[in-house]
């Protein structure tokens, strides 16, 4: 593909991941009780029993929770009240969720609330997990870095947005200290 | 269209990928009659009706797991395999383990890694943007550049031209980076499992080109598949294997342990590349580029690198105990260590087992015989004290290099070979 048209590839992308952005920011506040509009036509109600019934019973998913500690159980939903008094995130829209698979859905409770987490679930996770920015751990250069790799890469990260976002990334999944283990030895 | 786009984009996801864009036969090929997997992706409940737990697994995976995928993944990894019977290779094996959910990226638990063979569903999976979302009816594989004639090979074609088989052990070059002390560190935090042994069936590489008539320009191979990232100006994922390599031993595989290539393996069409670490062996392999420079994508020039520039290549001598497991509890006395070695270069000579954490060494036995590029499986009788234990495995090349107590950390967290540590309670 010529320059110019990767260049009006990541435009198209980015005009679309701001209406995306937009519109996950919108249904946050707006679909946030786990119903699931995402999904069109008659099977919709039988779809969205089953995530539902996927979020409020997730299974024992050994990547997790050997990186994480076992997830928490509740239905976002559930949590949702106690959560913004206890800084737990609030549930992710459920557009973003829809069509998530139960892991992605339970990776994205390790991010937690706070300044940036909207932003992180509209840039972000578009491409990919949770899991992705979890396991790792960064230094504010090391997150700038990734950042701006993931901006020259089409994320559709203004450009006010950046500092907002690394300090996210960083406040939460600081780097360890030299020669800390990433996980306890087996 | 724009509602379309924008669904994809917002929850664009390989695994949950909807049906419009996939379209793949029941077995995993997709050159035949196309089977739709909308009903599956659109009635998780369907699932269930393929068959009992383990044929489960098989099914989603023979279908790649496109549909369906979040059920697909949960039933793969989660209340499903608690409830299987294992089936007859997998030693009770407990599933995947996801370290990535979206792309996936998943490692084998080390219970399955007993067996010389790994069996699909529990090779690791690994890829840096998931299967691709958009599957021709009829895959072909092209083979342009430097050549004299170019070819197109469909997958008839290349099938009747040989099913040469071989069983090759892939490692994924982060395999233990998760295990790496590293203060900050990216990528996929693998710990053992990112390794795993199918028997590939396919036709050598060169016999392929010879299709097409290499000039002598034709030094580097591209090997350009049909994934790629969901958006954004992000590289595809473009890697090449030099003349000798491609000349030597690489293959073109349409077959794991003698089934077609599930999608998340790669299928339809894989390379393989014997000794070198997974990230060589393109998967969805469309298109062979004969150029006369290597690839200068972000994967090759950027990614896959050491510390002093040098690229990363084939895998290191290393060796891994699928059994004992970690925090396993064994009686006191007599107990059979068993594992897998592996090299990428040469072929393990001995591995040595020792219970003491590293004070003293017992040779374990060498199961089977010599299979360049794939894993050699041991077992070793030792005795273990009350108390708890710290069993460690060694591996030795045919150079008489060993496996380091600790390897050397690198940036990238590339080609971690450490000396593997297993700690048991002993009752």
């Amino acid at each position: 593909m010529s320059r110019d048209g990767w260049t009006s590839m990541a435009m198209t992308w980015r005009l679309l991941s701001a209406a995306t952005a937009a519109a996950v920011l919108g249904c946050a506040r707006g679909d946030a009780n786990g119903s699931n509009t995402g999904r069109a036509g008659a099977d919709s109600g039988r779809a969205a029993g089953a995530q539902a019934s996927a979020v409020a019973d997730p299974p024992p998913t050994p990547g997790f929770t050997s990186a994480r500690g076992t997830p928490p159980t509740q239905t976002a939903a559930a949590v949702a009240p106690a959560a913004a008094a206890a800084g737990i995130a609030p549930p992710p829209p459920a557009t973003l969720t829809s069509r998530m698979s139960a892991e992605e859905q339970v990776a994205l409770r390790a991010l937690p609330a706070g300044p940036g987490h909207e932003l992180v679930l509209a840039t972000c996770l578009t491409c990919h997990a949770a899991t992705m920015i979890t396991q790792q751990h960064k230094d504010t250069a090391g997150w700038n870095k990734t950042v701006a790799q993931m901006i020259a890469w089409g994320a559709p990260v203004a450009k006010e947005q950046q500092a907002t976002l690394v300090a996210y990334l960083f406040e939460h999944f600081p780097a360890r200290a030299a020669g800390e283990p990433a996980r306890p030895a087996p | 269209m724009v509602l379309v786009l924008l669904n994809i984009a917002l929850t664009h996801d390989p695994l949950a990928e909807s049906s419009q864009e996939i379209i793949l036969m029941r077995d995993g090929t997709h050159d035949g009659p196309p089977r739709t997997t909308s009903a599956l992706a659109r009635h998780p409940e369907d699932v269930r009706r393929v068959g009992p737990p383990v044929l489960d697994r098989r099914e989603l995976l023979a279908l790649g797991m496109t549909a369906a995928g979040a059920l697909a993944a949960r039933r793969l990894l989660g209340q499903s395999v608690g409830g299987a019977q294992p089936s007859s290779a997998t030693r009770a094996a407990s599933g995947l383990v996801i370290r990535n959910a979206r792309a996936l990226d998943a490692e084998a638990p080390l219970s399955a890694l007993a067996t010389f063979e790994t069996p699909s569903e529990h090779f690791f999976v690994r890829s840096h943007f998931g299967p691709p979302t958009q599957l021709p009816l009829a895959w072909t594989l092209a083979i342009d550049g430097q050549v004299q004639r170019r070819v197109t090979l469909t997958l008839d074609e290349i099938r009747k031209m040989g099913a040469q088989k071989r069983a090759v052990t892939l490692e994924c070059a982060g395999n233990g980076r998760g295990a790496f002390r590293l203060p900050k560190t990216s990528g996929v935090q693998w710990e053992y499992g990112a390794v795993s042994t199918a028997t590939w069936t396919g036709v050598p590489l060169a016999a392929l080109l010879e299709r097409a008539g290499l000039t002598s320009q034709a030094r580097h191979f591209w090997m350009e598949a049909a994934d790629h990232a969901p958006a954004g100006s992000v590289p595809k994922f473009l890697r090449s294997i030099p003349r000798e390599v491609a000349l030597g031993d690489a293959f073109v595989a349409y077959a794991m342990n003698d089934r077609p290539i599930p999608l998340l393996h790669g299928g339809p069409l894989r390379l393989i590349v014997p000794g070198w670490f997974g990230m060589a062996s393109t998967k969805w392999l469309t298109h062979v580029h004969a150029m006369s420079a290597e690839s200068d994508n972000y994967f090759m020039a950027r990614g896959y690198r050491y510390p002093d520039g040098s690229p990363v290549t084939t895998m290191r001598t290393k060796s891994v105990i699928a059994a004992p497991l970690a925090g396993q509890r064994v009686s006191a006395g007599r107990l059979t260590v068993h594992g897998q070695a592996w090299t990428g270069s040469g072929i393990i000579r001995a591995v040595d087992v020792s219970v003491d954490g590293g004070r003293t060494w017992s040779a374990a036995r060498l199961a089977g015989t010599v299979q360049p590029g794939a894993w050699r499986t041991w077992d070793a009788d030792v005795v273990v004290q009350r108390g708890s234990a710290l069993i460690l495995a060694r591996a030795t090349d045919d150079k008489g290099v060993a496996q380091p107590m600790q390897a050397t950390q690198n940036p990238g967290g590339y080609g971690n070979n450490s000396i593997h540590q297993v700690s048991i309670h002993v009752a």
